[in-house]
């Protein structure tokens, strides 16, 4: 059984009577990553300010193992690490002072930040940095020191508020490792992004936000196979087929917009769309096979998440 | 809340981060030269100015007896005291305020503030550490005068008692300007509206000084007195007298001026029995009520902006 380490219950939040976070639930189990899309304006900041304890909600309630944000917000704040959209640091600050600041306010004793700030210094890949101000820093440099900064208290759960944003695509990347890394070091993590691309092959759990309400939540490849509920099939047919293998589809009635083409080999292309699930599919090849129709190939297209989004919040206008 | 000061101290980070930004800036450098520039300037003026009258009275009194020499040097370490402390509280009141403004709002313009309020770090230790590292500075300043302050000392006309009283009246002073500047600073929307507030309170109050002594002036004017006040029972006669006595004291500058009067006429540190609208009223030395004031003042202030901080806010 997995245990939800965060739960956010019917949460909402209204700026000058306006909504900007309209009801939302869900929860995230411990050792996911989840990712928290929407595009800009949807309500992200916010959910994960109020998650924070740093914005007081309308209405609903977040728990972070069990306790809730706005009456245990001390304990809470011990278990998150956050690292914001946008943050600010001192001046005339060094990398290893700033990191030393933030060990003090966590009461983390003199003796031991040497060693603690050497290993997120590494971790983060700032160890060249270390005595660099940090105003000097490149974005995607800040970016990981905030990092750096929000682990200095070893939590169980890393927020981070549009973190790729503005990075280079190769520091995205590397950013993307290290999240993986961390997961793999048993933290739990919230991410938000408005692009979609971030999420595929990084996140285990999504939830897509639009216009303050959730559309869609759960884990990505559950949510994938809820969603291909109309998919595309290419088939290739060995040989002059191609009439056999028509029939044999016309059988069905999940088939519709069929396509064909002779390739460049003399082979037999089609394309058509088949709302079944997998069942479906797995009857469709047998009674294809039965029917004597010589299969070549057979392949669907996964869902892009970016076509899954735009189906996901088709006519919802923010 | 005075338990916690030590907890205040013990390890703050934010102490050290406000002192070494302090510090290692140039400002700072630049600030306590200018200050001690300004104080030089000032003592050597009064300096000239008070050896000219004493010459010109020793002209006067050919003999130049010894007793006359002593009036004129403990007229002239009178003078650099005075002059030292009226410069300070002009130095506490305007550049404790600007030092506190920023203190919180400043945070949150740098969108820091999110970031150090989500630590482990309390409130408390946050207000304190802030209030601490200005205090600090503010303590700098102060003592940074104590060179002219010994020099009036040897030239005789003051007291030590008078010179360790008004270091420790200077101190609460900042206290309290920067207790309401730091509690200004956890609500105000930008530094600059900051500062305004701030100004808004404390130029009304170096302009209020002269009003006060004109108020005091007139009430106790024989005309003003026989018109209005002539016959006056014993109970409003002491409520009209604490009144004053009140607003003479909250006022750090007013209440400088009246504590020097009343010790030099009282004799006395503390306490009197002083003749006012024909009765005998007993009276505390305005420093006493100016101390009692200060430090309620700035307990209410502090504990105002620990509240603010400790809030989840709405917006
Ligand atoms: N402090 C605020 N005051 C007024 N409106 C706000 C405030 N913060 C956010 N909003 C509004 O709430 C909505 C959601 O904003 P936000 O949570 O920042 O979205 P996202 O992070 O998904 O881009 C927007 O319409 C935004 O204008
Ligand atoms: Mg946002």
């Amino acid at each position: 059984m997995t245990t939800d380490l965060i739960v956010i219950d019917n949460l909402s939040k209204s700026f000058d009577g306006r909504n900007a976070v309209d009801g939302i639930s869900f929860s995230i189990a411990a050792g996911a990553i989840f990712g928290f899309i929407g595009p800009n304006g949807a309500g992200k900041t916010t959910t994960i300010r109020i998650l924070t304890t740093l914005l007081q909600p309308t209405g609903g309630a977040v728990t972070v193992d069990g306790r809730n944000v706005l009456i245990d917000k001390e304990a809470v704040r011990r278990q998150l690490g956050y690292v914001p959209d946008f943050f600010g640091t001192y001046n005339d600050m060094t990398t290893w002072e700033y990191l030393d600041f933030f060990a003090g306010c966590y009461h983390i004793p003199p003796a031991n930040r040497p060693a603690l700030i050497t290993d997120l210094l590494t971790l983060v890949d700032l160890t060249h940095r270390r005595d660099d101000y940090v105003n000097s820093l490149s974005r995607g440099m800040k970016q990981r020191l905030g990092l750096a900064r929000a682990l200095i208290h070893d939590p169980q759960i890393l927020v981070l508020d549009e973190p790729a944003a503005g990075l280079d695509p190769r520091a995205r990347v590397e950013f993307r490792a290290l999240l993986q890394e961390l997961q793999t070091m048993g933290k739990t993590i919230l991410f938000s992004s408005h692009i979609l691309a971030d999420v595929d092959e990084l996140c285990t759990d999504v939830g897509i936000i639009e216009a303050g309400k959730m559309v869609a939540v759960g884990n990505l490849q559950a949510l994938r196979a809820e969603l291909r509920a109309t998919r595309t099939i290419y088939l290739t047919l060995l040989g002059n087929q191609l009439n056999a293998a028509l029939a044999a589809l016309s059988y069905a009635p999940q088939v519709t917009d069929v396509t064909h083409s002779q390739n460049a080999e003399g082979d037999w292309d089609l394309q058509f769309a088949f709302s079944g699930d997998k069942v479906a599919v797995s009857a469709l090849i047998a009674r294809l096979v039965a029917a004597g129709v010589p299969l070549l190939s057979f392949r669907e297209e996964a869902q892009s998440l970016e076509e899954m989004f735009m189906q996901l919040t088709e006519g919802i206008v923010s | 809340m005075i338990k916690d000061v030590p907890a205040v101290w013990r390890n703050n980070p934010v102490v050290v981060n406000e002192l070494r930004s302090r510090m290692r800036g140039r400002r700072t450098f630049l600030l306590l030269t200018a200050h001690l520039v300004l104080l030089s300037i000032l003592v050597f003026i009064i300096y000239i100015t008070v050896y000219q009258e004493t010459q010109i009275s020793n002209a006067y009194y050919y003999s130049g007896s010894f007793q006359r020499a002593l009036e004129a040097s403990s007229t002239l370490g009178k003078a650099i005291f005075y002059g030292t402390v009226t410069l300070l509280l002009f130095v506490v009141t305007l550049i404790g305020p600007a030092f506190t403004a920023g203190a919180i709002v400043s945070e949150k313009e740098r969108q820091t503030y999110d970031l150090l309020v989500i630590t482990a770090l309390s409130p408390k230790a946050i207000i304190g550490g802030k209030l601490s590292a200005i205090l600090v500075f503010m303590g700098l300043l102060v003592l940074a005068t104590l060179p002219f302050q010994s020099m009036a000392f040897f030239l005789g006309g003051v007291a030590f008692t008078e010179i360790i009283l008004s270091v420790g009246l200077l101190l609460l002073t900042a206290l309290l300007f920067c207790s309401l500047g730091l509690y200004v600073s956890t609500f105000a929307r930008s530094v600059t509206i900051a500062n305004m507030i701030n100004y808004a309170f404390v130029i009304p109050m170096l302009l209020g000084v002269p009003f006060m002594a004109f108020l005091t002036g007139i009430l106790s004017s024989g005309f003003f007195f026989e018109r209005f006040f002539n016959g006056l029972p014993y109970l409003p006669a002491a409520a009209i007298t604490y009144g004053i006595l009140f607003f003479l004291s909250i006022n750090p500058l007013s209440m400088a001026v009246t504590s020097e009067i009343f010790i030099q006429e009282t004799g006395s540190y503390f306490f009197s029995v002083e003749k006012f609208f024909d009765f005998n009223i007993p009276i505390v030395a305005p420093w006493l009520i100016f101390t009692v004031f200060s430090l309620v003042m700035s307990a209410i202030f502090i504990r105002a902006a620990v509240r603010r901080v400790e809030r989840v806010p709405h917006k």
